[in-house]
Order: structure tokens, then sequence, then C-alpha cells
């Protein structure tokens, strides 16, 4: 008994898997290995690596290479590859050129070409889409880029819809999105540095960054933080944004997601590192401030005046999305003398045949509200505007009927609620959102005081927030050298430095005259 | 193990936090009724007063999603208590709600209790109840509170709190009742040197009502007729030490609202004598106060001297001898005419004060505060029995900025 006790208790604290794993090491130490100048042992080890036949997509043609009179083999994934070109410049040539000649470069005419003798290199490069070429006798392997994948070409940008400004989003092709940064800003400077962060499925980040601007520091830290991870695959840029974050449990992001490429330019020119990646239609943006997320690249677009406008339109709504129902719960339940009398009594008369308390009353529609809006997310786009019907009608007309809500929660919840979308950046929203329910608790408990308490609470933890060491609020608090973008912006022939807080090598941005 | 103990630390802080401010003071806004208005009366039985509750129905006036409501907009409930915090609690063998003053508007006072001596310690009562407002008013009724709640039947307002609200804050506007809060009540009782007004008011025609100026009248007074509700807001009552001793009607009351630089009226519209023929047909006008008075006082000899002058600005708005403006001589003739007029009001309201009364109704002492070095030299000199002995002179510094329309060739009348 109690050997089975201590078993039991042995079990729940070990944290490692309990099966017998099997081991690869005759594949990992072949990987180590060279390539023959045998022919058929190359293509006995090539075939043994990619289960050909088992493996359909991949595709070994042998042939004689006629002007060398020599045998040959070229191997490539048939998904991976423009198969028109294979053809073209590479098996054609070698087939049907009849010029003696003695090396591969001058027979196959196809322009991108590389060299290498590493078993394991050479299978990373063949499931990249490169088609590899053995020759008899040869003990090099050559390499052709001849990766064609098919996917979305650009299109506009979905989730941060802007009226003035470029439309272009970042689409799931490495090539395309680094062409749309490129484009944008044309210096030799902009570096694009390639990094393989999981071992297994070998995905890649790219890095962007304008070399003569960025410091060296954030850089180093960012490389090495990238170089830790131990981890067999990271398929998704948002998988890594979490990977990368200092606090992933916190409720405030703290890297900034966006699928706009003329707001990765901009960052990149302030000094900004960008991520990319394979396969993911957006970029990563760090370090980030709460500014950063806060801020819409529509505020620049627009004219100064307009611009500040809408931006404090943005921080109007940020306080009505956290705090109008928690105020509502607070003074309806705690403060009832801080509200003028007739508001006081419509709110006491529509009240009066609720039969729930107001928090409950709340807190229902709240969460009808968001149930509403990942319906609204979810539901196959036919039906779409059923949702808009059904959450507008059924649950605000008819519930204040049925006297289950009264009409002024239905009036708080959908300015909150409004108010909340108005946030642009997906993360923050969640975190407002989430933050909301938490005043409201607070406010349901001890009224106005809680809500101060939690406020100030939350506000000590935001500080205390950092991304790859930067303040959460800088460079508002801690105060540091800066073009003052902040709640407003100055026309932009004042705004001449580059924040401070990333300690550019090339603080100003436009001098005097 | 300092982590640990920081943490215990913020936990036990967090959980006295609880324990001090609970959510027991918690309550459903609709579980509540609400007290817009308190009588308050002699009782029959010594040493108890008479309440008198005016509760609100907030369901009326509202609207509503299911169905409207076909019940009263208010309640009114009187009945004999020690006192009117303790009422609250009483009051609920009636109202099925817990009362509450959370919404208490006005204290209406009957005048006969406000003269009884007891009053003001029956009153003092309104510093001890947390849920009264120091921004309530206090009015006297000239009738019983009771019978006041009772017969005062608004036509237009129906629910309560609408109908005092619109009614003092005009009347205070106009001038024609004081801005008596609480606050003032208890500052002027506490400080004993002045006297405080709070308006009048009553539900009652008066029997036999004659015309007089445009606001020479007291409560009842005025020969309203029509549809219409018989409250009337206007004059106030005098109050000494917290007892009533007096009235004013309503032109002395505005007079002394201009006056008290405390408080804050609006433009008034008053009438003034025609200075240009004998005819009886008076012009009106636009008065406002925009600066405050200057008070000049000399209180070395036995007789102190004050000297008070009050900036008004005129507007002219009827004309009715069709007097040409644009000669300089008009003006100064109408200018005259107006400072005659306000400067002779203003004397005798403050000679009325001084006789009658026996002491200022607004704190005129703070400017005299300032010719003493210390408050026992202050003190010694007796502001209250001074002022009475007192030489009050009334400039007024008119200046009049609008003449009104012009018309040139005067309208021939009747021919």
């Amino acid at each position: 008994m109690q050997k089975k006790i201590s078993k039991l208790w042995k079990q729940g604290l070990n944290t490692e898997p309990e099966f017998n794993e099997q081991s690869n090491a005759r594949v990992i130490d072949l990987k180590k290995q060279d390539i023959s100048a045998s022919y058929d042992q190359n293509l006995a080890t090539f075939k043994s690596l990619f289960t050909v036949p088992d493996n359909s997509d991949v595709k070994v043609r042998e042939f004689t290479i006629t002007s060398l009179n020599r045998k040959g083999f070229i191997i490539y994934l048939s998904t991976m590859v423009g198969l028109q070109i294979i053809i073209e410049s590479i098996v054609e040539p070698l087939i049907d050129d009849e010029h003696p000649s003695e090396k591969i470069p001058d027979i196959v005419s196809y322009p991108i070409a590389s060299t290498n003798t590493n078993i394991g290199e050479i299978t990373e490069f063949i499931t990249a889409g490169n088609t590899a070429l053995f020759v008899d006798g040869d003990k090099q392997c050559y390499l052709f880029e001849t990766t064609q994948i098919s996917g979305r070409s650009i299109e506009k940008s979905e989730n941060e819809v802007i009226v003035k400004g470029a439309k272009e989003a970042f689409n799931e092709r490495g090539i395309d999105n680094i062409a749309l940064i490129r484009k944008k800003i044309k210096n030799e400077n902009l570096l694009v540095e390639t990094r393989t962060i999981a071992k297994r499925s070998r995905n890649n980040v790219f890095l962007v960054y304008q070399k003569d601007l960025v410091n060296e520091e954030l850089l180093k830290t960012i490389k090495d933080k990238l170089d830790s991870f131990v981890v067999d695959s990271i398929l998704d840029l948002s998988i890594l944004e979490q990977y990368l974050e200092e606090r992933p449990r916190s409720l405030f992001p703290t890297i900034l997601y966006t699928e706009r490429p003329d707001r990765a330019a901009a960052f990149i020119e302030e000094g900004h590192i960008i991520l990319l990646m394979e396969n993911s239609p957006a970029c990563l943006i760090l370090p980030a401030t709460f500014w950063t997320m806060f801020h819409s690249p529509e505020d620049h677009y627009l004219r100064t005046p307009y611009g500040n406008f809408i931006r404090i339109l943005r921080f109007l709504a940020l306080f009505v999305a956290v705090f109008t129902s928690p105020i509502y719960i607070a003074i309806t339940n705690f403060h009832v003398g801080m509200i003028p009398p007739d508001l006081l009594m419509a709110i006491a008369g529509t009240r009066e045949r609720v039969p729930f308390p107001s928090i409950v009353e709340v807190l229902m529609m709240e969460i009808a509200f968001e149930l509403i809006r990942e319906a609204g997310l979810r539901v196959p786009s036919p039906i779409g505007p059923t949702i808009g019907i059904v959450g507008a009608l059924i649950l605000g007309q008819a519930a204040v009927q049925a006297n289950i809500i009264s009409p002024i929660v239905i009036i708080v919840i959908a300015l909150s609620g409004l108010s909340s979308f108005i946030i642009a950046d997906g993360s923050l929203n969640f975190a407002i959102r989430i933050t909301r329910f938490l005043f409201i608790f607070s406010a349901g408990f001890i009224g106005i005081y809680g809500m101060m308490a939690l406020l100030i609470a939350g506000l000590f933890y935001l500080l205390s927030l950092k991304s790859f060491g930067t303040p959460y609020f800088a460079p508002m608090t801690p105060h540091s050298f800066s073009s003052k973008d902040l709640i407003i912006r100055h026309v932009p022939m004042k705004e001449r430095f580059r924040p401070g807080y990333l300690k550019p090598k090339d603080i100003v941005k436009q001098r005097k005259g | 193990m300092l982590k640990t103990k920081t943490v215990c630390r913020l936990l036990f802080y967090c959980v006295m936090i609880c324990i001090l401010t609970g959510c027991w003071d918690r309550e459903e806004i609709e579980d509540k009724s609400y007290v817009i208005g308190l009588g308050l009366d002699r009782s029959s039985q010594k040493g108890k007063i008479k309440v008198t509750m005016l509760l609100a129905n907030p369901e009326v006036g509202s609207i509503q999603g299911g169905g409207g409501s076909t019940e009263k907009p208010r309640e009114i409930i009187s009945f004999d208590a020690n006192d009117f915090i303790a009422a609250k609690a009483t009051a609920n063998a009636v109202i099925s709600r817990k009362v509450t003053y959370e919404l208490l508007k006005i204290f209406v006072v009957s005048e006969d209790f406000a003269r009884d001596k007891t009053f003001p310690s029956t009153f003092y009562d309104i510093t001890k109840d947390k849920e009264i407002h120091q921004n309530s008013y206090i009015a006297v009724s000239k009738e019983k509170a009771s019978q006041y709640f009772i017969h005062n039947r608004p036509k237009m307002e129906t629910r309560p709190h609408k109908y005092y609200q619109f009614m003092i804050n005009h009347g205070i506007e106009n001038g024609l009742i004081p801005d008596s809060t609480l606050f003032r009540y208890l500052q002027t009782t506490e400080r004993g040197t002045d006297l405080f007004l709070a308006m009048y008011t009553t539900a009652e025609k008066q029997k036999h009502r004659e015309i007089k100026q445009e606001d020479e009248y007291m409560a009842g007074e005025l020969n309203a007729t029509g549809e219409l509700d018989d409250t009337q807001f206007i004059g106030s009552a005098v109050f000494k030490n917290g007892v009533m001793i007096d009235k004013l009607n309503g032109q002395e009351t505005r007079v002394i609202n201009i006056l008290d630089d405390t408080t804050n009226i609006k433009e008034i519209l008053v009438n003034f004598p025609n200075p240009f023929s004998d005819n009886n047909k008076q012009f009106s006008a636009r008065v406002s106060k925009t600066k405050n008075n200057k008070v000049r006082m000399n209180l070395k000899g036995p007789k102190p001297m004050i000297l008070i002058t009050v900036p008004l600005e005129y507007e002219i708005l009827s004309n009715p001898s069709m007097v040409n403006f644009l000669k300089e001589k008009n003006r100064q003739i109408l200018k005259h005419e107006i400072i005659k007029d306000v400067e002779g009001l203003f004397e005798k309201v403050l000679k009325k004060s001084q006789t009658q009364l026996k002491g200022v109704p607004y704190p005129l002492s703070f400017n005299s505060r300032r010719y003493f070095g210390t408050i026992q030299q202050y003190k010694k000199f007796n502001w209250a029995k001074s002022y009475i002995h007192a030489d009050i002179q009334v400039k007024a510094d008119i200046q009049i900025i609008d003449y009104g329309k012009i018309i040139k060739k005067p309208i021939k009348v009747g021919e």
C-alpha cells in the first residue's frame, strides 16, 4: 500500500514523459558525414533519407550527362519547385548538350547555384525546395535554388483598416514580405538576417533592421534570445511572439504584432528591429511600448489636427471601455448621492422590475456582448448578418421587454463595447476587455474605492513591465529623449528625434534648417 | 524569506481593507425610497416633532419598456417622532422600501415651529446624518409643513424632485428668494454676528390680495389666477441665532441678495420710476452685477461708518415716454433717477435691518474683520451690537450698458 502511494507520488512529481524514445542516432550520424564520390552510394543514401519511393513527392531522376559521358541524378521535392525551370535550364542542357565540357556550371544555365558536400546540409537545402545534382565521380553536390511555392498574393490589410494611406498587407511568403519592406526603404544598410530557430522543422526567422541605426546591445539581446530556443518547431510568428516575451502570462502585450508593412518600415526607420517568418502574414516589432500599441498609423497619415482628434478620441475610448460599466455599478450600489436626481430616478425606475442585482445584470450583458463578438468572428460569412440581428434585437430589445435587463445597462454595455473596438491592436484590445471584468468585480466589491485601488495597483504593474529592456510607458515615464509622440503628436517637421529609449546610433531624424 | 514576509504582509493588508470597507453598505438602487422634501412641525406632544416626508416614486416619468405605470408620482406621510433621523426607521412601518435622505432637496419648516426656541436644537440633527447633504435647502412655510406638502400639487412637474429643483434654482437666480442652504444656516448660526435668510413659501391663497410693485410681494400675496398650482416662493424668513424672528418681502430679499457677494444671482428684471413724465408708466430694465461690492468702513469712532459701493449694470428694456437717448442730457437724467432709486431702496432696507431686525442679514461682518489686528480686538468691538448704531451709506455705481432700441420718431398715440 505504502509502496503504491510513494510510486504515485513519484509519478506526480515527474515531469518527463514515461516511455521509451526511439533512437535515431544512426541518421544523425549519417547527416554529419560527407557525400562520397560513388554514384550508387549517394543514390542509396538519399533514397533512404527521403524514404523514396514511399514519399510520393520526392522525385529522383537518373540520366547520363552527354557531354561528360557520366551518370548523374537530380533529387527534388516536386511540390516545392518550379518544374518548368528544372526541365528547361537543368535537365535539358545536361542531356542534350553534346559539346565536350569538363564542368557542370558550364553546362547548366540556371543562374543561382552553389555546391555542398555535407549530407545533412544538402538534405536541408532539398527540403527548402532546392534541386540537388549528383554526378558520378564528383565529390560535391550542385544545388540550384528552384524554390517555387504557391501562396496568397499581396492583399489589402483586413485587421488594421485605415482610410488614408497604404493598403497592402504582409502575406504568407517571406520573400514577398521582405520585398514589401525593401521597396519602402531603399538603403543598403537595411539588413535581412536569417536565423533558424527550430531544429526539426527548421523554421527560419528574418531579422530586419537598419544596420546604421539599431543599437548593437539590443540586437545582441534579441539574437541571443532567438538562439536560446531548444525546440523542435515554431510554426508561426504568433507562437514565436509568446516565446520571446518576458512575461508570457501577463495581460498586457509587450511585442507589437502588425500586418502592415508601412508600419514595419516606419519602425525600422526609428531603430526598432522587425522579425518576419515564412508562412506568417505579419511581423513582430520589438521592443514595443504601450504607445506603439495605442497608436495607429493613420494618426500620422492624417493632418495634424485630425490625427490628434482621433488620438484623443481613442484615449477617451480607452477609459470609456474600461470604466463605464464599473462606474455604473459603483455609483448605483455605493455612491447614490453622486449622480443627479433625475438620472438616479431614471435608473431606479427602470431597475424596479429587474430581478437581478445590478452586478449580475452587468456581467450578464458583458458576457452576452463578448459572445456576440466571438460568434460574429467565427461564423461563416453567409450567415454573418444573422448574428447582428440576433445580437441587437434579441439581446437588446427583448431582454429589456422581458424585464431581465434595464435599458440603462444596455446603453452602458453598448458604449463600453463600442469603445473597445476603437483600440485597434488585437492584443491590447484583449487586455482592455479582460481588465474591464476585473474592474467590474472590484467596483462591485467596494465601489469607486475598489476601482481606484485596482487602477493604482494596475498602473504600478504596468510600469514594471519591460519589453527587451524598454519600460512600458517610455518615453513618458521614465522620461527619455524623443519627439514627444505620445498622447498627441506634433507636426512632422517638429518630430526631429528617434526615440531615446532605443539608444539608436543616430538619434536625429531631421536637422534644423 | 524576506519575500514571503512581504507577500504575507500584503495579503494581510488586503484582508484588512476588506474588513474595513466591505460590500456591506452596498445597496441596490431600487431598494430605497427617496425622500425629496422633509417637513418639520411642532408636535401636539411636548418634546416631539411632527415629521412629514415627501417621497418620490422613481417609476413615474421614466420610460418603461414593459408597459406604462399608473402609480402616483409621490407619497406623503406625516407622523410624530423624536427626531427626523430615527423617523426613517419608523417610516418603514408605512413605506415598503428603505427610507433614505440621499436625495433630500428641501427642508420645509412651519413658521410656527421655526419661531420656537427649541427649533435649532432639533434642526441641528442635519449635521449628524451623513446622508443629508449640506447643499439642501431650508424653507419656511406659512402653514403647517404637513399641510404644505399636501396642498402643493404642481401641474407641470409632477415629479417632486424636479419641481423643487427648478423652483428653487430660478427663484435664487431672480433674487426673489435667498440661497438658503443648510451650509449657510450652520455657518451663520455658528458665527452669531449676522442673520440668516431662509426662503419663504406657502401653498395657501391669501384672502385679500392687493396689487403691488413687481417684487414687493410675500409668498401667498401674489394674485395669480388661472389653472395653476397655488404654491408661491417669494420673500424670506429671517433667522437670528437659528430661530426665526421676522420676514422680508421679495423686494427686500432681492436687495439683500444684490448686496451679498457670496450668493450668485443672475441678471434680474426690475421696474423703476419714470423721470421724464408724471404718468405711472415705469421703465423696465435688466440689472446684472458682474463685480463685487466695495466696502469701506471706519470703525474707530463711537459711531461706525460704513460705505458700500454697489456696481450694477443696467440694460434698459422699455421706453414708455419714447425718450430719445441719443441726447446726453436724457441719459444723465435717467442715470440720476436710477441712482436715486437704488440708493434710496438699499438704504431703506439696511435701515430696516438696523432698527427692526437688529442685525445684518448677510455676512457683512467679513468686510469688517480686516480692520482689526487680532481676534480679541474684533470680539471686543462686538460687530452685532455696533452694526445697529452704524452710519451706513450706499453708493450705487450705475453703468447703463444698453439703452435699448432707439426710435427717433416717437409714435404719436391718439392723433
